[in-house]
């Protein structure tokens, strides 16, 4: 060994030794601390980009869902079978999970919470929330509006999530930090398999009544359980703890999930075909992703 | 064996320079070379040296790699190398806190 290593051992055996090692291991947390934020930044990026495309993807499924192109504008489509509450409860409650969940997988990376990246991400979710409002008073009123403006609008609800999301994967690239595979894979926690299970199973109801023409009874209880997510957010039974917990293969689950819910919400406003099988067998494939995913195993990283 | 907790101390990474390198490798991660220059904020020749003794312990991995047209060289650490730096860290532990010797 080099002379180099033979003098860092005598140092331990001498007075300093103590002072020594601790400089060595505090040297050694601040860099594990900065690779952990180089990682943090990686899954940021992800759970941006991830928002965002869910917005655009609700902006346009609120515009197929709801409205008919004609020369002198965008209008809603009159004579709808089913009720239109029931459609944008159907576009909502996915995005206001989807919402819940980024939120519990930001919480967990402290590292990207910086009192400049939480105001800025405020302001751009706001700027999105905002043009969404727009896009669902229309779809609600009624009101006729030119192509042009139109686009505009889900532009601008897309516009500011994407840009941060793009900002944070060019970031996240340049780091050069990366996880490697995880080497252990275990089970869901119960009270996570159970609430993933129920969430698939929520989701799945959604839409499989969804298309018929009276789910009052329905569409109170969900919106009695989405009280219950929110009043739980935190708690072991959270959307916070899934998104703690989840692995790939849950997520991907869920994106499944949410995307055919906003394909089954334009398909089931469009079609001519019987809305109450559409609806069912859409219900069923919309379930079926988180459900399966909720029996497979997640990876664990080595703390 | 009886002894103070430096015989534990592993003497691939008794230099500042290594231990910070498989301090960083540590949590599962995989390291771009050029990063890791900046995190430790050292330059080219001295990490190629410490990588190069680390690699001969057998603690770490280099795989050459491309980030778009990007030539790019990762590091991982392998399980040898992580369990050396638990022991190392252990010591180094014992050493900061005090400790008598072992038993």
């Amino acid at each position: 060994m080099s002379d180099q290593s033979e003098d860092t051992r005598d140092a331990m055996t001498v007075s300093g030794a103590t002072a020594h090692a601790r400089s060595l291991l505090k040297a050694g947390d601040d860099i594990g601390v900065r690779v952990g934020e180089a990682i943090d930044a990686r899954t940021r990026a992800v759970a941006e980009t991830w928002m965002a495309v869910a917005t655009l993807t609700c902006a346009l499924t609120l515009i197929l869902s709801s409205a008919s192109v004609a020369a002198e504008g965008w209008t809603v489509s009159p004579g709808l079978e089913i009720p239109r509450l029931n459609i944008i409860h159907l576009l909502l409650v996915p995005f206001f999970v989807a919402s819940m969940l980024e939120m519990g997988l930001r919480d967990q990376l402290p590292a990207v919470h910086t009192r400049e990246t939480r105001r800025h991400g405020r302001l751009v979710s706001a700027a999105s929330a905002l043009a969404l409002v727009v896009l669902l008073g229309l779809s609600l009123f009624a009101y006729p509006i030119s192509m042009p403006i139109l686009v505009g609008i889900v532009a601008l609800a897309a516009l500011p999530l994407s840009t941060l999301a793009l900002r944070s994967a060019l970031l996240a690239r340049a780091a050069g930090v990366r996880r490697s595979a995880a080497t252990t894979l275990a089970p869901l926690s119960l009270n996570v398999r159970i609430v993933t299970f129920v969430l698939g199973a929520w989701l799945g109801a959604l839409g499989a009544t969804a298309g018929l023409s009276s789910s009052s009874p329905w569409s109170i209880a969900s919106a009695s359980l989405l009280l219950a997510i929110l009043a739980t957010r935190d708690s072991r039974w959270g959307l916070s703890r899934l998104a703690q917990e989840w692995g790939r293969t849950q997520w991907i689950a869920f994106g499944c999930s949410f995307l055919l819910l906003n394909g089954l919400a334009a398909v089931l406003a469009r079609t001519d075909w019987d809305l109450t099988i559409v609806g069912f067998v859409g219900g069923l494939c919309v379930a079926a992703p988180l459900i399966v995913a909720s029996f497979r195993p997640a990876p664990i990283w080595e703390a | 064996m009886a002894g103070h907790p430096r015989h534990d101390l592993d003497d691939a990474l008794l230099t500042p320079l290594r231990f910070s390198v498989m301090a960083a490798l540590r949590s599962d991660v995989e390291i771009d070379f050029s990063s890791l220059r900046d995190l430790l904020e050292t330059d080219d020749s001295a990490l190629s040296k410490a990588i190069s003794t680390l690699k001969t312990a057998g603690y770490l991995v280099v795989r050459k790699g491309y980030v778009g047209n990007r030539p790019r060289t990762w590091l991982t650490a392998t399980p040898a190398g992580s369990a050396a730096l638990k022991i190392h860290i252990a010591a180094l532990q014992a050493i900061a806190a005090g400790m008598a010797p072992t038993a």
